[in-house]
């Protein structure tokens, strides 16, 4: 019983140094790869939800104009973020959101 | 005023000297020949000796151009195009398909024609790939083809400068974050050279006063290389399902069903005079879709009016003359879509105003070229200590003072072999062999840098006598013809040559890091 109290204290203290250490490796992955597929996933929503306009290409020409703006946007979001848990969680929201009108639409 | 605490302008920083330290010797790269490349048609202008007013197509172009146009083939009446060519002549291209053992393929005829006389110069048939390039313009080709793709094969090259365009936005946007003095940084006063304050200082200056330009330049560059690199594809994938043609169709004007019945075309000429009253500007080029048909369609483009920001092109009903209106640059409307990249494309290239805007678009890129150096070179001061980042310092300083003059070598390079008429093969080998030459010797010496800019400053003065050896125009035959850009760049070179070999110590960020951190 002492041993198996001893070793469950162990990981839980392992599990505190993970969550102590992750947020660094959170944030490169939220400013990182995550915003580059949630730049890619907003972009390829936009074609839907954004409106077309009188010429009819407004929903293709604005997400490939507002690219740079969108990834910059990501990025920086995920480097001052306080919490780049919630960060990620925002993008990963965003994404899949964009992903699940793309598949629909 | 700070916008962010302490602990996101550390994250801020980091990111922001990173980005910039991993990438800034190829973004200073793209940024310097930016710069240069802003005036283009001047260095080609200079380069070729080209003694022809900068001018539209004219006014008188109806005659010749059906005389010419009688000479070729139905087939090749598809798209038609007038422009004039750098050698003053007129250019007339006619393209067409024609099935071939791999299907079908576009076939090209150009003519050059004399705008006076109507008398063919040359006329090339072949596929529309094979069409020869003008050696004179290799120089101005090659310093282009190194800011927009670093000389490298597509899509590699224009991804590259893409991701490059979205890390200095990254640099600049994260620089107006970190800066909470903005309005305080934008009057700071450099407190002496030899001081690492001073260095920093001067970092902070000029990029505080070029942050807008560097938003400008980044945002619209990353643009120009990822719309069609990445942007187009991805769109088509993400949204069209892979049919790229549905996207372009849904961008550029898909004309429909053609009556491709025989009908006479407009009198071009009407429709050149027609074009300039609406716009107030010259017509510098014609393009006509299925030329001596019913469904022919003229449009005009038109040089920059005054006062204008775009420049506009105009459609025409090419049979019947009639305006159908100002053609935006994608779609048949105007739509949020297009006026950006109406915006985009003049706010890039500086060319909005004339010599004048293109002189500020000049001076801004440089300064953008030394806050990157600026920036790796403070990055690196602080880390000195470590033999991995002194060496890097040695490669910036290299890279500073190498490309400029590694730019001229292409240059002599040009002029030597322009006469031989192979400039396209020998201008960017010249190029990449300084650069070897030069990064060796930054390797084996350690003040290469003031080799670097005596011979940049030699390099500088004796340009222009190397272009008047080689055939260049004269100074006098410039200014008869009214050319004067070719005396201003000669002087301009002389005169950079002599400020440079004037200063006995190189004026750097470099020198004045030699001091320890305040």
């Amino acid at each position: 019983m002492v041993m198996q109290a001893l070793a469950l204290r162990s990981a839980s203290a392992q599990g505190r140094d993970i969550v102590r250490v992750s947020p660094r490796l959170l944030r490169w992955i939220a400013a990182g790869p995550v915003a580059l597929i949630a730049t890619f996933a907003v972009m390829g929503g936009m074609a839907l939800w954004w409106p077309k306009g009188p010429a009819g290409l407004d929903h293709i020409a604005m997400p490939i104009v507002l690219f740079p703006m969108i990834w910059v946007g990501w990025v920086t979001y995920g480097v001052i973020a306080d919490l780049p848990g919630r960060a990620l969680g925002v993008m990963a929201g965003v994404t899949l959101g964009n992903c699940i009108l793309i598949a629909i639409g | 005023m700070s916008f962010v605490t302490q602990g996101k302008t550390k994250r801020l920083l980091a990111v922001h000297g990173w980005a910039g330290t991993l990438l800034g010797l190829m973004l200073y790269v793209v940024i310097f020949t930016g710069a240069v490349v802003v005036f283009e048609k001047e260095i080609d202008t200079w380069a070729r000796g080209s003694l022809v007013p900068e001018a539209g197509i004219g006014t008188q172009v109806d005659h010749h151009f059906r005389v010419a146009a009688r000479e070729v083939d139905r087939t090749f009446y598809e798209n038609v195009s007038i422009a004039r060519d750098p050698s003053g002549a007129l250019r007339y291209l006619f393209r067409g398909h024609e099935e071939g053992p791999e299907g079908e393929a576009d076939v090209v005829v150009r003519l050059l024609v004399d705008a006076e006389t109507g008398d063919v110069l040359e006329r090339w048939e072949g596929p529309a790939g094979e069409l020869p390039q003008d050696t004179a313009s290799a120089l101005r080709d090659f310093w282009i083809d190194l800011h927009v793709q670093l000389y490298l094969p597509n899509p590699y090259g224009l991804i590259l400068v893409g991701v490059l365009g979205l890390m200095m936005m990254f640099a600049a946007v994260s620089g107006i974050l970190i800066h909470g003095h903005l309005l305080r940084d934008l009057f700071v006063s450099a407190r002496g050279r030899a001081r690492l304050l001073g260095a920093r200082d001067l970092h902070i200056l000029a990029g505080s006063w070029g942050l807008p330009f560097a938003v400008i330049l980044a945002f619209t560059g990353a643009f120009f290389g990822f719309a069609t690199s990445v942007g187009l594809p991805a769109m088509s994938m993400l949204a069209f399902g892979g049919d790229r043609a549905a996207i372009e169709d849904t961008l550029f004007v898909d004309e429909g069903v053609v009556d491709l019945a025989p009908a006479p075309t407009a009198a071009l000429d009407f429709v050149v005079h027609d074009a300039m009253t609406r716009s107030r500007a010259q017509v510098s080029s014609i393009a006509i879709s299925n030329y001596d048909s019913a469904g022919a369609k003229l449009l005009v483009s038109m040089t920059q009016s005054p006062g204008s920001l775009v420049t506009q092109v105009l459609a025409f009903d090419g049979v019947t003359r009639r305006f159908e209106g100002v053609r935006p640059l994608i779609g048949q409307e105007p739509s949020w879509g297009s006026t950006l990249l109406d915006l985009i494309i003049p706010l890039h290239f500086g060319n909005f105003a004339g010599l004048a805007s293109k002189t500020v678009w000049f001076g801004m890129g440089l300064a953008m070229a030394f806050v990157t150096a600026t920036g790796m070179l403070l990055w690196t001061k602080r880390r000195e200590t470590q033999p991995l980042w002194r060496g890097f310092r040695r490669w910036i300083t290299v890279t500073v003072w190498g490309v400029p003059c590694a730019m001229l070598i292409s240059a002599v390079a040009y002029f030597l072999t322009l006469p031989a008429g192979d400039p396209y093969f020998w201008t960017p080998r010249a190029f990449f062999a300084a650069c070897v030459v030069i990064l060796g010797s930054g390797v084996m010496r350690q003040e290469v840098e003031v080799v670097l800019r005596r011979a940049t400053a030699l390099l500088c003065v004796l340009l222009p006598l190397l272009r008047l050896l080689t055939g260049g125009a004269s100074w006098s035959e410039a200014l008869l013809a009214g050319v004067p850009i070719i005396i201003v760049l000669d002087v301009l070179l002389i005169a950079t040559g002599a400020v440079l070999l004037r200063r006995e110590k190189p004026r750097s960020v470099h020198g004045s890091l030699r001091e320890p951190a305040e």
